[in-house]
C-alpha cells in the first residue's frame, strides 16, 4: 500500500512537473534581454581621465600635428574615446532585431502594449523602444506630405483670393502677391490718419534731433576755428558738420512732407502687413485674416457693417508699434534722391556758438582734489582729480562720468525748441558763467522731478524789485536783474564807502524766458505755482494756502522775455477774465493776496468768471442777462455812474452777478447779503427768456440799489447811525419791508433814468417811471398813489411784458 | 411717499439765544408755492414762504419720533415774528444813542435746526443758515 502510494505520488509529481516545464518551455527557451548588463559590467569600465596635450620640454618642434592624435598608438583601449564608444552601446538604444523580436514574441508583453495599459503599470526596463528611429522617420515623412498638401491648399486659396481681388479692383494681377500688395496698399490708406498720427511724432523728433546735432557740430566747429585748434581736429569737425547737415536736410524734407501730409510711409506698412501674413503658420487664421482684410477694405472700415468674426479679425496686423528707426530709414531712402544736399549750415554767432558748447559741456557742480601717482624715476607727481561738488537742489546723482540725470536734463532742454533757444540765449548772456549753468540745471532738474524751483540763494542778491504798479497792473512782481549784488560786492562797497550801484551787474538776463518755457504746459501748473509762491515769499509776499499751487500756476506766469527783468504776471488765461486790473484802492501788489474780495476774485477767475478789480465786481452772467449787463456797463461809465445818480458817491463794491435756477417763476432776481466778502445779485435763469430787455435793465437797477444799501450797512459794521445814513436809519426803524419802502419813496426817478438811458429814450418819461414801480407794489408809497395811477402803471407793465423786445444783440 | 405728504411732515426747530423753539407745519398751505427743496452738490437749499435756508448734507442725522415730541417746534410765521421782535428790540435800544443795529437773518438766531420727514423718518439738519435775501 505504501509502495503504491509512493509510486502514485512519484508519477503524479513527475507528470505535473513535466507538464509545467512543457507549458513554460517558451519562457526558458527564449533569450532574455540582458537589462542589467551595463550595471553588472559597470565596474569593469573605469572612466579614464581625459588627457590634455602638453608640449614637450625638449623641443618646440616635437609638438605633433592634430592628425597625429589619431594615430593608433594614441588610440588606446583605455582612452576616453574608447570609453565613450563602449558606454554608448548601452546608454543609447539601437536597433536590435534579435532583441526586439525575442522580446515582443512574449504574448504578455505584447498584450501589455496592445491593450494600452496605463503608464503607471510600465516599468522602464520592460520598455525597449527600439521603434524610435522608425517612428521618427515615419512621422517626418507624414509631416512632409502634410506640408506639401497644406502648401497646395494655400496656393489654391490664394489663387481664389487673387481672383476675388481682381474682381474687386477690376484689375488683372500676375500673381497673388501683387494682388495682395495692392489690397494692403488700399487698406493702409483707409487708416491713413491713424498712421499719420503714429508716425508724425517720429518725424518731428527726428527733425529736432538732427537740427540739434547740426547746431552742436556747427557750434563746436565755429569755436574750434576761432580758438585756432589744430587743422586735423578742425577738419574732423567740419566733416561732422557736413554729415549732420546732409542728415538734417533729409529730415527737414521729411518734416516738410509731414506738413503737407505726403509722407511716403505706406510702402513700409504694406511690407509689414505682408510679413505678418507670411509669418502666420495657422492657415485657417492666415486665410481668415486675409479675408477679413478684404471685408474691411470693401467696407472702408466703416462701423455697423458686417464684419468678419472676431476670431479672424483679431489676427489682423494692428500697426500700433512701428519700429521708429525702420520707418524713418524707409522714408529717408525713398526721398533722399530728391533732396538737394546743398551744404546748408546754420549761421550761428560766435557768442551763441560758445553758449551751445558751454551747454553741451556743462556738468553738475564739481571740485577737484589732488592725488599723487607714482611716476617711476620722477617719483610721485600730483594730479587733479574731479570729484562731485555740493549737489544742486533736486539733484540726486553725483557721478562725474555719464551721469544719466545730467543727460536727462540736457535732453529735456534739447527736445523742446523754445526752451532750448531760451536756454542758449540765457547762456550766451551769461558768457560762460558757472552760476547760470547751475541755474539752468537746477530749474529744469527740479521740474523733471515735479519740485518747485527754489532759487532762494539768488533772490537775496536782486536788490531792486516792484510789486504791482499803476502803469503795469497785470504784473504782480517785477525783479530788476541788473541789480544783482553778491555778498562780496556789498562788503566791498561798504569797505570802499561807495554806493552799491557801482558793483551792480547784469546776472541771469533772459532767465524769464527759460522759466516761461519750462512751465508752459498745463500739466506743470502745480510745480510752476509752487515756484511762483516761493519767489513771492522771498520778496515778502505770502500767498495764502487757500490758493493752491495749481491755482497760482493757472493765474500767473513768468514773463520778461530775454531782458533784464523777471516778472510774475497774470497769465493769458487770467487776462481773459479780468476786465479791469486796477484795484481802485491805490494798494497794488500786496493787497492782491490779503484783500478778501480780491482773493475771492482770483478764485472766480479760476472758475471762469469775469472780474473787475476796480469796480469790485465779479460777473458770472450768461446769455441775455450778460448782454443786458454789458449794455448797462457801457452807459456813460457803467454801473459806477449809474449808482452815483441816486447816491452821489461811489461805489457798490464786492458785487457778484450770477445766474440761478433756484428761484420760483414769480421772482425776477434776488440780492443776497449772506456772502462773506461779496453781495450777490442772482438773476432767475428760469424766466430769462420771457423777460424784456427793458424789464431786465429795470431788474438790474432795482437789485443794484439793494446791493448798495447792503454795502452801506456793511461799511459801518451793521451799526447805522442817524448821521451816517439817515435814510436807512429812518426806514429801518419805521418799516418792516424797509428797503422797498425807501426805494419806492426815493429811487423811482433813479431807476427810470437808468432804464430810459438803456432804452435810448424811445418812450416817454412817464413810461419809464411807471415801469420802475415793478416790485414795489406792497409799499406805502404805492398805496398812496391814486387808483387811476396804479391801474395805468400795472397796465404799462403788463403791456411791456407782452410786447416788449426780448432779444438782446 | 408722495410730495404732499413729505411737505406736510416738514418742521423747523430754532434754538436761539433765549432757547426759543419753533415749528412750521405746511399742511395748511399751498405746497407748490411755499416750499421748494433744491439739492446742489453738498448743500440743500430750502425755500419756505420766501425765506431761504441753506443746510449742509453732512450735517444731517435721523432722530426718533419720541425725540421729536420733546422739542417745542415753532411755525415759520412765528420764526419771522420772533426775528422781527428781536430787530425791534435792538432798534428801540439803539434809538437812545441814535445808532441802530441792522441784523441780517443769519445773525438773529444762534442755531437753526430743520426737521424733515421722509418716508416716515425724521431727518434733522443741524446749523441751517437763514440767508439774508431780498427780491
Amino acid at each position: 500500500m505504501r509502495l503504491t502510494l509512493f509510486l502514485f505520488l512519484a508519477i503524479f509529481i513527475t507528470s505535473t512537473v513535466t507538464a509545467q516545464l512543457y507549458d513554460n518551455r517558451s519562457r526558458y527557451l527564449k533569450t532574455p534581454y540582458d537589462v542589467d548588463k551595463y550595471e553588472r559590467n559597470l565596474n569593469t569600465f573605469q572612466k579614464p581621465t581625459r588627457r590634455a596635450y602638453t608640449r614637450s620640454t625638449q623641443s618646440y618642434n616635437s609638438r605633433r600635428s592634430y592628425s597625429s592624435y589619431r594615430n593608433p598608438q594614441y588610440y588606446r583601449t583605455n582612452s576616453y574615446n574608447n570609453y565613450r564608444s563602449r558606454v554608448s552601446r548601452y546608454t543609447i538604444p539601437s536597433y536590435d532585431s534579435r532583441g526586439f523580436y525575442s522580446r515582443f514574441r512574449d504574448p504578455i508583453v505584447l498584450n501589455r502594449y496592445a491593450n494600452n495599459a496605463i503608464e503607471s503599470e510600465f516599468e522602464l526596463k520592460d520598455c525597449h523602444c527600439n521603434y524610435r528611429n522608425d517612428i521618427n522617420q515615419a512621422y517626418q515623412q507624414w509631416y512632409e506630405s502634410q506640408e506639401l498638401a497644406r502648401a497646395d491648399l494655400l496656393r489654391n486659396y490664394e489663387a481664389l483670393f487673387e481672383k476675388k481681388i481682381e474682381k474687386l479692383l477690376n484689375k488683372q494681377f500676375p500673381d497673388f502677391k501683387s494682388a495682395q500688395k495692392e489690397i494692403y496698399n488700399g487698406y493702409v490708406k483707409i487708416h491713413d490718419n491713424f498712421h499719420y498720427n503714429k508716425i508724425s511724432p517720429f518725424v518731428n523728433k527726428d527733425y529736432i534731433n538732427k537740427e540739434n546735432l547740426l547746431e552742436k557740430n556747427t557750434a563746436f566747429y565755429n569755436v574750434a576755428k576761432h580758438n585756432g585748434n589744430n587743422s586735423y581736429y578742425i577738419n574732423a569737425l567740419q566733416r561732422e558738420v557736413v554729415k549732420s547737415s546732409n542728415a538734417f536736410l533729409i529730415s527737414k524734407e521729411l518734416q516738410n512732407r509731414l506738413n503737407i501730409k505726403k509722407l511716403p510711409y505706406h510702402g513700409y506698412i504694406v511690407d509689414k502687413h505682408i510679413d505678418h501674413y507670411n509669418k502666420q503658420n495657422n492657415y485657417e487664421y492666415k486665410l481668415g485674416m486675409f479675408n477679413a482684410y478684404l471685408v474691411y477694405y470693401q467696407n472702408g472700415d466703416k462701423p455697423l457693417i458686417a464684419r468678419p468674426t472676431d476670431k479672424y479679425s483679431q489676427y489682423m496686423y494692428y500697426a500700433y508699434n512701428y519700429d521708429k528707426n525702420e520707418v524713418l530709414d524707409y522714408m529717408k531712402n525713398i526721398i533722399k534722391r530728391d533732396v538737394p544736399l546743398n551744404g546748408y549750415y546754420p549761421k550761428l554767432s560766435l557768442a551763441y556758438s560758445k553758449a551751445i558748447v558751454n551747454f553741451h559741456n556743462m556738468t553738475f557742480p564739481q571740485r577737484s582734489i589732488t592725488k599723487y601717482i607714482s611716476a617711476g624715476r620722477w617719483g610721485r607727481i600730483p594730479i587733479k582729480v574731479p570729484v562731485p561738488g555740493t549737489p544742486l537742489k533736486c539733484q540726486e546723482n553725483n557721478s562725474i562720468q555719464n551721469n544719466p540725470e545730467l543727460e536727462g536734463i540736457k535732453q529735456a532742454i534739447l527736445n523742446k525748441t523754445p526752451l532750448k533757444r531760451a536756454v542758449f540765449k540765457y547762456l550766451e548772456n551769461a558768457n560762460d558763467d558757472k552760476e547760470s549753468q547751475n541755474t539752468v540745471l537746477e530749474a529744469v532738474g527740479c521740474r523733471l522731478k515735479n519740485a518747485p524751483f527754489t532759487w532762494s540763494s539768488k533772490f537775496g542778491h536782486f536788490k531792486k524789485f516792484n510789486f504791482q504798479t499803476y502803469e503795469n497792473p497785470s504784473v504782480v512782481l517785477s525783479i530788476n536783474l541788473y541789480s544783482y549784488l553778491s555778498n562780496t560786492d556789498s562788503a566791498k562797497a561798504y569797505y570802499l564807502r561807495v554806493g552799491t550801484d557801482v558793483f551792480q551787474k547784469i546776472k541771469h538776463k533772459g532767465i524769464a524766458d527759460v522759466l516761461k518755457y519750462i512751465y508752459d504746459v498745463e500739466k506743470y501748473r502745480s510745480v510752476e505755482g509752487g515756484t511762483i509762491r516761493h519767489f513771492l515769499k522771498k520778496k515778502g509776499l505770502n500767498v495764502p494756502h487757500s490758493l493752491s499751487d495749481r491755482d497760482l500756476g493757472k493765474l500767473f506766469d513768468f514773463g520778461g522775455g530775454n531782458t533784464n527783468t523777471l516778472t510774475i504776471e497774470f497769465s493769458d488765461y487770467a487776462k481773459k477774465y479780468i476786465t479791469n486790473f486796477h484795484h481802485g484802492d491805490g494798494k497794488y501788489g500786496t493787497s492782491l493776496f490779503t484783500d478778501p474780495f480780491k482773493l475771492q476774485a482770483l478764485k472766480e477767475i479760476l472758475d471762469g468768471n469775469t472780474v473787475d478789480f476796480d469796480a469790485r465786481i465779479i460777473n458770472d452772467l450768461t446769455g441775455k442777462a450778460k448782454c443786458v449787463y454789458d449794455r448797462l456797463e457801457n452807459l456813460s461809465g457803467g454801473f459806477k455812474n449809474m449808482i452815483k445818480k441816486f447816491d452821489g458817491e461811489f461805489p457798490v463794491s464786492h458785487l457778484k452777478f450770477e445766474m440761478t435756477n433756484d428761484l420760483s417763476d414769480d421772482t425776477n432776481a434776488v440780492t443776497s447779503n449772506s456772502g462773506k466778502y461779496t453781495i450777490a445779485i442772482k438773476i432767475n435763469s428760469n424766466t430769462i427768456e420771457k423777460r424784456t430787455l427793458i424789464g431786465l435793465s429795470r431788474t438790474f437797477a432795482h437789485e443794484v440799489i439793494h446791493a448798495e444799501i447792503y454795502r452801506k450797512i456793511r461799511s459801518v459794521g451793521s451799526k447805522v447811525s442817524i448821521n451816517d445814513f439817515p435814510g436807512i436809519y429812518d426806514y429801518y426803524r419805521r418799516h418792516k419791508d424797509w428797503q422797498h419802502e425807501q426805494m419806492a419813496a426815493h429811487y423811482i426817478e433813479v431807476i427810470s433814468d437808468i432804464v430810459s438811458e438803456f432804452d435810448n429814450n424811445n418812450h416817454s418819461r412817464q413810461f419809464y417811471e411807471d415801469i420802475a414801480w415793478e416790485g414795489l407794489h406792497k409799499t406805502s408809497s404805492w398805496n398812496s398813489l391814486s387808483s387811476n395811477e396804479r391801474s395805468r402803471i400795472l397796465k404799462k407793465i403788463e403791456n411791456l411784458k407782452n410786447s416788449g423786445n426780448k432779444i438782446c444783440k | 411717499m408722495n410730495k404732499a405728504l413729505q411737505i406736510i411732515c416738514f418742521f423747523i426747530s430754532i434754538f436761539s439765544h433765549s432757547q426759543i423753539d419753533c415749528t412750521f407745519n405746511l399742511s395748511l398751505i399751498d405746497a407748490n408755492l411755499e416750499y421748494r427743496k433744491i439739492e446742489k452738490n453738498k448743500e440743500i437749499h430750502f425755500y419756505i414762504k420766501n425765506q431761504h435756508f441753506l443746510v449742509s448734507k453732512s450735517s444731517m442725522d435721523i432722530i426718533s419720533q419720541s425725540d421729536l415730541k420733546k422739542i417745542n417746534l415753532k411755525t415759520i410765521n412765528e420764526l419771522v415774528f420772533l426775528a422781527d421782535k428781536e430787530r425791534k428790540r435792538l432798534t428801540t435800544d439803539g434809538e437812545k444813542q441814535q445808532i441802530i443795529t441792522v441784523l441780517n437773518n443769519n445773525e438773529i438766531f444762534k442755531k437753526i435746526y430743520l426737521y424733515e420727514r421722509v418716508n416716515g423718518k425724521i431727518i434733522r439738519y443741524k446749523n441751517a443758515i437763514w440767508i439774508e435775501e431780498i427780491s
